[in-house]
C-alpha cells in the first residue's frame, strides 16, 4: 500500500485533534502511528523523467545485484531472505550503525523510508523528509503544525536529520549528539533572533564568558527546558514561565522551574532548610515572588549562565530602554547583601533562626 | 543580652546547612524512615551499592524517571534501590505512583523533609549513588536525555564493573552521525566487488573511483587493483596495490593480490 503522505497537513491537523492535552506536559510522549510498510508496486521505480536520484545498481541497469534476474521487466524476488539483509550486502556501514543502542525501530525495514530504485528526494526517500517522518510521528507533526512558537531548524538544511539519526544512535530519541552539542552548533552566532523577533544571545560567547552554568546547561540537556519541535510557550519552553519581569505568583505560571525545583523554595514563608536565601527563618524567595507584583526568577538569576554562584545576575534591566542597574549582590559568611538598587541596601543572615530583617524598603522599579 | 547570644549560638548550631550539603566522597549516614508499605526501614543496605531516588508524586519528570527505572532496577546485582518521597506525601498517592510506574523498590517517606534538608536535595528527581563503604559516589539531577543510561553507567562504575573511560563515554557519548564519507565509500567498494564478480568492469572501476573520491582506503585501492588486473592494466594495478599496501601494510589480501601474476590484456583471469 502506498502511503498517502503527499500532503501531510490534513493528517497532522486530524492527529492534533486526536491528541488530548497535547503539549500540556513536558514529558508527554508523542504519538506514533506505524503505517503499513510499502511493498510490491509501492517500491517500483519512478519514471526516469520524475526521478532525480537513483540507487547505483538500478542506475547502471544491474537488477541482478539485488534480484534473481537481470530482466528489468521481470527481476523476480530479491536474493536475500529479508530486505535489510539485501541492503546490507553493500550498505554494511548502516548495518554497523544499526548495532547502536537506540534504533529507529526494530520492526523497520529500509524500504519503509527509502525507495530501493530511485526517487525525487535525496537519500531515495519516498517523499519529502518532514512529511515522511511525520507520517508516522503524528504527535510531532501535530506539534510542528500547531506550535505557537516555531523552531525553524525543523525545516532548514537537513530538517529532522539536523538533530536525529534516522537509523540508530547511542543517544535517546535517536539524537545525533547530546542536545547541547546540537543546539550550540547553530546558536553560536551573533545576530540570531527568536520567532518573535527578539535578539538571541550567541551562546558560545555567553557560556564562555560566564563560568557558572545552570545544571541543565552543564548537563548538555537543553531539552529539559526547551521543546525543540515547537510549542506553546515563549522561547520554546516546555512549560509555563512568566515572560515579564513582574508577575503575580501562581504555581502554574512557574511550571517550568518547578518541574525540577521544589516549589516550596518559593511558596513557604518560613524555612530553615529549603533555601539559604532567608533571613533567619524568613524565606526571602517568598518575600520577593509571592505577591501581586512578584519578581520573576530573572530579576535575580540569569537563566543559562552567570559569573556568580547561584547565577545571581550582576544587574537588572530598568525602564523601557533596558538600562542596566547594578544589583551589587555580595555573599557573606552569614548570608548576603544587596546594594541600594531595587530597594534600600539590605542584608540577610541565614545563620540565625529568627528574622532580623527590617520590613518594607524603598523600591526603585 | 548574654542569654540572647547563647540562644543565637544554639540556633546556629542546630540549624541545618542549606545548599548542597553533601559532596562526592562524603559519608551518607543511615537513618530509619517510615516506609509506604508500613513500618520503619533503613535508608541504606549494608555492603551494597545504594541508589537513593528522591522523587515526588504528581510530578511528570519523576513519573517518567520511575517508569524508566522500573525496567532497570533489577538489572544489576548487589544494588539496593530506594525511593524517598517528601514527608507530606499521602501514602495512597505514593503507593499509586509506585504501581503506575511499575517500580519494585521500597518507598520511604521523609518526615519534615529532614533528609532532603540534611543532604541538600533541592531538585526533583535527584538520584544519589552511595558506594559500599557508605560514601556518596555520584549525585545525579534529572536529565531529559540519557538519564537512565548515565545512572546505570555510574552504578556499574561504582561497582567496579566499568572503567572511568567507559563512564565518561556514557556521560558524554560520541556523536552518532547519520552519514559518513568512509561509510558511503565502503558501500561503493562493496558494490564494485559485486560488479567485478559480474564482469561489469567499467562500472566496477567507476564505483571504485567514487569510493576513492569520498574516502581513500586500502580496501578501495585493493578493489581498484583487482579491477585493473581484470582489465589487463597491470602497471596501473600494481600502483593501486602499492598504495593499498602502504595504507595497510599487514593486509594479507593486498599482499596476496600484489604477488599474483597479472595476465596480459585480453587474457582470461580465473
Amino acid at each position: 500500500m502506498q502511503r498517502s503522505i503527499a500532503n501531510p497537513v490534513p493528517l497532522l491537523l486530524l492527529a492534533l485533534l486526536s491528541v488530548p492535552g497535547l503539549a500540556r506536559s513536558a514529558t508527554l510522549r508523542t504519538e506514533v502511528k506505524r503505517l503499513p510498510s510499502p511493498r510490491g508496486p509501492a517500491l517500483k521505480p519512478l519514471p526516469a523523467s520524475e526521478a532525480k536520484h537513483a540507487m547505483p545498481p538500478f542506475a547502471v541497469g544491474q537488477c541482478i545485484v539485488c534480484h534473481v534476474s537481470n530482466d528489468p521487466q521481470k527481476p523476480g524476488p530479491i536474493k536475500h531472505a529479508s530486505i535489510n539483509e539485501e541492503c546490507f550486502t553493500c550498505h554494511d556501514d548502516v548495518k554497523e550503525i544499526m548495532a547502536r543502542r537506540y534504533k529507529h525501530s526494530a520492526k523497520d525495514t529500509c524500504t519503509d523510508c527509502h525507495n530501493p530504485h530511485n526517487s525525487k528526494e535525496p537519500a531515495l526517500l519516498h517523499t519529502e523528509q518532514v512529511a515522511l517522518c511525520t507520517s508516522c510521528h503524528v504527535g510531532i507533526g501535530a506539534q510542528v503544525v500547531a506550535a505557537k512558537v516555531k523552531h525553524y531548524a525543523i525545516n532548514k538544511d537537513k530538517k529532522c536529520v539536523n538533530c536525529h539519526n534516522p537509523h540508530a544512535s547511542n543517544i535517546e530519541r535517536v539524537l545525533i549528539a547530546l542536545p547541547f552539542n546540537l543546539c550550540v552548533n547553530c546558536h553560536s552566532k551573533d545576530g540570531m533572533t527568536s520567532a518573535d523577533g527578539k535578539p538571541m544571545p550567541n551562546y558560545s560567547k555567553l557560556l564562555g564568558e560566564n563560568a557558572v552554568w545552570h545544571d541543565p546547561v552543564r548537563n548538555k540537556d537543553c531539552s529539559a527546558c526547551h521543546r525543540t519541535h515547537g510549542g506553546e510557550n515563549y522561547r520554546l519552553l516546555v512549560a509555563a514561565y512568566p515572560e515579564t519581569f513582574y508577575a503575580p505568583f501562581e504555581k502554574k505560571t512557574y511550571a517550568l522551574c518547578f518541574s525540577c525545583h521544589n516549589e516550596k523554595v518559593v511558596s513557604e514563608p518560613l524555612t530553615t532548610t529549603l533555601t539559604a536565601f532567608r533571613d533567619g527563618s524568613k524565606n526571602l524567595h517568598y518575600t520577593h515572588i509571592v505577591r501581586e507584583r512578584g519578581r520573576t526568577c530573572r530579576a535575580c538569576h540569569e537563566v543559562h549562565a552567570a559569573k556568580q554562584a547561584k547565577r545571581i545576575r550582576e544587574s537588572v534591566p530598568y525602564g523601557p530602554g533596558g538600562w542596566l542597574l547594578n544589583i551589587g549582590f555580595t555573599k557573606t559568611a552569614t548570608g548576603g547583601t544587596c546594594i541600594k538598587t531595587c530597594h534600600e541596601a539590605k542584608s540577610y543572615n541565614n545563620k540565625i533562626l529568627t528574622s532580623a530583617a527590617p520590613s518594607g524598603g524603598t523600591r526603585a522599579e | 543580652m548574654l542569654s540572647l547570644r547563647i540562644l543565637t549560638l544554639l540556633a546556629l548550631l542546630s540549624s541545618p546547612k542549606a545548599g548542597p550539603a553533601l559532596e562526592v566522597g562524603d559519608r551518607v549516614d543511615d537513618v530509619q524512615l517510615p516506609a509506604a508499605a508500613g513500618g520503619q526501614t533503613s535508608l541504606l543496605a549494608k555492603g551494597a551499592v545504594n541508589v537513593l531516588v528522591f522523587a515526588k508524586t504528581g510530578h511528570p519528570h519523576c513519573s517518567e524517571t520511575l517508569r524508566d527505572l522500573a525496567s532497570r532496577e533489577g538489572q544489576i546485582a548487589g544494588v539496593h534501590w530506594v525511593a524517598i518521597f517528601p514527608g507530606d506525601t499521602p501514602l495512597a498517592d505514593a503507593r499509586a505512583m509506585a504501581t503506575e510506574c511499575g517500580i519494585k523498590m521500597p518507598i520511604l517517606l521523609d518526615p519534615g523533609d529532614a533528609l532532603y534538608g540534611k543532604l541538600g536535595v533541592k531538585l526533583h528527581p535527584t538520584i544519589l549513588v552511595v558506594d559500599k563503604e557508605g560514601k556518596l559516589a555520584a549525585w545525579e539531577p534529572f536529565r531529559e536525555i540519557n538519564y537512565g543510561d548515565r545512572l546505570m553507567a555510574q552504578i556499574r562504575f561504582t561497582l567496579g564493573e566499568i572503567s572511568a573511560a567507559q563512564l565518561a563515554e556514557a556521560q558524554d557519548p560520541k556523536r552518532s552521525d547519520t552519514h559518513s564519507d568512509p561509510g558511503a565509500a565502503k558501500s561503493h567498494t562493496q558494490f564494485a566487488q559485486k560488479l567485478l564478480e559480474m564482469g561489469a568492469l567499467d562500472q566496477a572501476l567507476s564505483e571504485v573511483q567514487k569510493s576513492l573520491a569520498l574516502s581513500p582506503s586500502s580496501q578501495a585501492y585493493l578493489m581498484e587493483g583487482k579491477v585493473l588486473v581484470r582489465q589487463g592494466k597491470c602497471g596501473d594495478a600494481a600502483k593501486a596495490f602499492e598504495v593499498a599496501e602502504r595504507l595497510e601494510p599487514k593486509n594479507g589480501e593486498v599482499v596476496a593480490e600484489k604477488s599474483r601474476p597479472c595476465p596480459p590484456k585480453g587474457a582470461r583471469v580465473q
